[in-house]
């Protein structure tokens, strides 16, 4: 509290910019400095340089991430894990295609309320009001349908990275019915890919660049050579994240073909999840030592917690409000607004018994989450327990605090 | 505050570039791959009409919109045929294609008397761009004759659903009222909603000349207007509602393509030389060109798959195809070299531009 108020001190009288700039770098110190697990940290530390300190997500076409995992050949096909198989043959029979099942043919109207994107009940208007930022009617509709771009477009970047992870995880896996379980992930990812890229280059014609902070989980997991750790994170962490996000949005939005995209998006992601719950329990509780497993368990906190406060929509701040509004207090309205709120319980609800069922929630780490406020999601329902019905409904039961309607 | 150009700040970029606008890839293919369906329902709409209820087989929707038609791949004595019907259903119901059995019509016939619930067939699509324009307020004024009120039924219930109080002038015409398709459906359609015209002509009082269809077919100017009939009856509504000065852009005709007359195709493999893709493939005996060239991996822009839509059109540079008569395309298209891959075969060497 503090130390907030002397960097308030600080900051104050400096023109906006160096406000920001300086409020960027010290809050990406702070990222690094709450790492409490050394060996944590080092092996972030990497992605983080290239994400927050150089900004490569940010210039050129592309980056090059070198993965420093190991294919495992099988030679001789007797490593099965029926239960991984019985999701492959699920997988199998519920391919659905991106051409064929999506009404392409729809007008996507932004500005039409009764199929809005975004509804004008997801943006932070009160909060941006408290610090003094009005819009008026036709600018709240621009900046929800801006808002509507930035979020599909960081799914659309993450889709990227889940196509990659998986590719990588089915190289590394030992299981072959994991290799085919994995096959078939390989197909999903590259399917929501490109039915976000559709949709983002079709109907709303505005695509925003992938977010520094997502862009260091990617970079995090596709470099990281432990396979358990791409699985961590990928199938259960950035998972566990994009039910939350994409959870959130099918709530909200009233956009018919958003929201059956959304629906066929969903049934996969449930799907993903299932499979690096049967995996990770395995490993986790028969292979690890004490030591890795709390390495892992700090790695999945640090993460959990990245996801929890970074995803701040800075793109948008500085296309709308730089100049009229500090960074720090655009951090403010985003991390108070309702819609935020709807993403994190929709994000932890799955995520935290997942944790625990794969045998990373020991007492010393749930202490964390308890100061962190999130083991009251404890004892919840995990991946194994849940259809994909079962999680559509408990996304469409939840009623945000705030979203006047939410259908 | 928010502009479009500013797509990088501190020089680091926030939006990426779309100088082009959406890519290609997304207009490449249209959902053409044929669909099984299970026919859970058959409704006999009047002694020679059958509406067919369908269920897609895999449980995933058709998404279609109202207006547009089905192409419909059956086995008829153990050949393959193909045929359009319109989507009789509104948009968000379930999928129904209305079909008029036509006395010496090979499927329609077939249709009639052999299709039953429970009988599985596949179909393409959907096609077609006879649907309602983007307003969801502007008025519609649609001429139907006979089976061509299969799409505009669909058209009408969509639009009501939508805004149940637009304005809409339906002009019917038909040999007897009381027997035409849909009779009783549209006149319950008309008692429940007031904005909704519908203006029954019987052809036993004859055929209404341009002076009738003048007057049937009045109507304010920023009406869109739909027709779909047969093609005399449309040449004359579209000449009447030009004539009133009414925009070409406003005149929506569906294009209504009979079943292809019968013709020899070649019996031996011919060679078709795609030039831009740069692939060649012997065309086998059966084959059009569209099936030569999608067997061979060549991406072919299709989509109804008999003649109809013109999706598949392609000019040939060298060689003459015989192509399957009637179809839809234009005289000055066929003058300029032009072709439809789905309904044209090799006949010798050919070579085309795709």
């Amino acid at each position: 509290m503090n130390a907030t108020t002397t960097m308030d001190r600080m900051l104050d009288g400096l023109p906006r910019k160096a406000q920001n700039r300086i409020y960027g770098v010290l809050d990406n110190l702070r990222v690094m400095g709450s790492v409490g697990n050394a060996r944590v940290a080092a092996s972030m530390a990497p992605s983080v340089v290239r994400g927050l300190v150089l900004g490569r997500a940010h210039s050129g076409d592309a980056v090059p991430m070198q993965a420093r995992h190991a294919a495992h050949f099988d030679l001789t096909y007797q490593n099965e894990f029926p239960e991984m198989y019985d999701l492959y043959r699920r997988a199998v029979a519920g391919q659905w295609n991106g051409e064929r099942d999506l009404d392409w043919s729809t007008n996507v109207d932004p500005e039409n309320p009764e199929t809005a994107v975004m509804p004008l009940d997801y943006p932070p208007f009160a909060g941006l009001a408290e610090k003094g930022i009005h819009l008026n009617a036709k600018e709240k509709l621009r900046f929800a349908n801006d808002l509507a771009s930035w979020t599909l477009s960081q799914f659309m970047h993450g889709e990227q990275g889940a196509l990659y992870a998986a590719a990588q995880v089915t190289e590394s896996v030992t299981w072959l019915d994991g290799k085919f379980y994995g096959a078939t992930q390989v197909m999903d990812e590259g399917r929501h890919l490109e039915v976000f890229l559709r949709y983002l280059d079709t109907k709303l014609q505005k695509t925003y660049a992938v977010n520094d902070n997502l862009f260091v989980i990617l970079d995090d997991l596709l470099t990281d050579g432990r396979w358990d750790v791409k699985f961590l994170g990928m199938q259960i962490m950035v998972e566990g994240l994009a039910l939350g996000a994409f959870g959130t949005m099918y709530n909200f939005t009233k956009e018919p073909l958003l929201k059956q995209l959304l629906k066929y998006v969903i049934q996969d992601e449930a799907r993903h999840v299932h499979y690096g719950v049967l995996a990770l329990r395995d490993h986790i509780t028969k292979e690890l030592s004490p030591a890795e497993i709390r390495e892992r368990e700090d790695w999945a906190y640090e993460v959990a917690l990245l996801m929890r406060n970074r995803f701040l929509s800075h793109e948008i701040y500085y296309e709308w409000f730089e100049g009229r509004l500090s960074l720090k207090d655009w951090d403010d309205v985003v991390l108070k607004a309702p819609s935020m709120a709807a993403f994190r319980h929709l994000m932890f609800l799955r995520l935290i018994p997942n944790l625990e069922y794969i045998g990373l929630m020991s007492d010393r780490i749930k202490a964390h989450y308890d100061k962190s406020g999130l083991t009251s999601f404890l004892g919840g329902k995990n991946a194994t327990q849940l259809s994909a019905d079962d999680l559509l409904r408990d996304i469409a039961a939840y009623k945000p605090e705030g979203a006047a309607s939410a259908s | 505050m928010s502009a479009q150009a500013a797509t990088t700040t501190r020089g680091r970029r926030i939006l990426l570039p779309r100088p082009h606008g959406p890519a290609r890839r997304w207009s490449l293919h249209a959902p053409t791959a044929p669909r099984v369906v299970l026919v859970v329902d058959v409704r006999r709409e009047t002694d020679d009409a059958t509406t067919l209820v369908l269920h897609p087989e895999d449980g995933r929707p058709i998404p279609f919109r109202a207006g547009q038609y089905l192409t419909h791949c059956f086995d008829v004595d153990g050949q393959p045929q193909r045929r359009a019907y319109s989507i009789s259903s509104a948009e968000g119901q379930d999928l129904a294609c209305t079909i008029k059995a036509l006395p010496d019509g090979r499927v329609s016939q077939h249709v009639l008397r052999t299709v039953r619930p429970g009988t599985r067939y596949s179909v393409i699509g959907p096609t077609g761009d006879f649907v309602l324009p983007e307003s969801a307020e502007a008025p519609l004024v649609l001429l139907a004759g006979g089976s061509g009120i299969t799409p505009v039924i669909s058209l009408i219930e969509t639009a009501l659903a939508r805004s149940p109080e637009r304005r809409l002038r339906l002009v019917y015409v038909n040999r007897d009222p009381d027997r035409a398709i849909f009779a009783g459906r549209l006149r319950r359609l008309a008692a429940a909603h007031p904005s909704l015209d519908l203006v029954e002509h019987a052809t036993a009082r004859g055929r209404p000349d341009a002076a009738r269809l003048r007057d049937l077919l009045q109507a304010p100017m920023d009406a869109e207007h739909y027709l779909c009939g047969p093609a005399g009856l449309m040449d004359a509504g579209e000449a009447v509602l030009r004539d009133a000065g009414v925009a070409a852009a406003r005149i929506h005709r569906e294009r209504f393509v009979p079943a292809p007359r019968p013709q020899p195709r070649p019996t031996t493999p011919q060679p078709i030389l795609f030039v831009r893709s740069g692939r060649s493939v012997e065309q086998q005996p059966g084959e059009s060109i569209l099936d030569a060239g999608l067997r061979a991996g060549v991406a072919l822009e299709y989509s109804c798959t008999v003649g109809g839509c013109g999706h598949c059109k392609l000019r040939v540079i060298d060689g003459a195809p015989l192509l399957d008569e009637p179809n839809c395309l234009s005289e000055a298209e066929r003058s300029t070299g032009w072709t439809l891959a789905c309904s044209a075969c090799a006949t010798g060497p050919l070579q085309v531009d795709a």
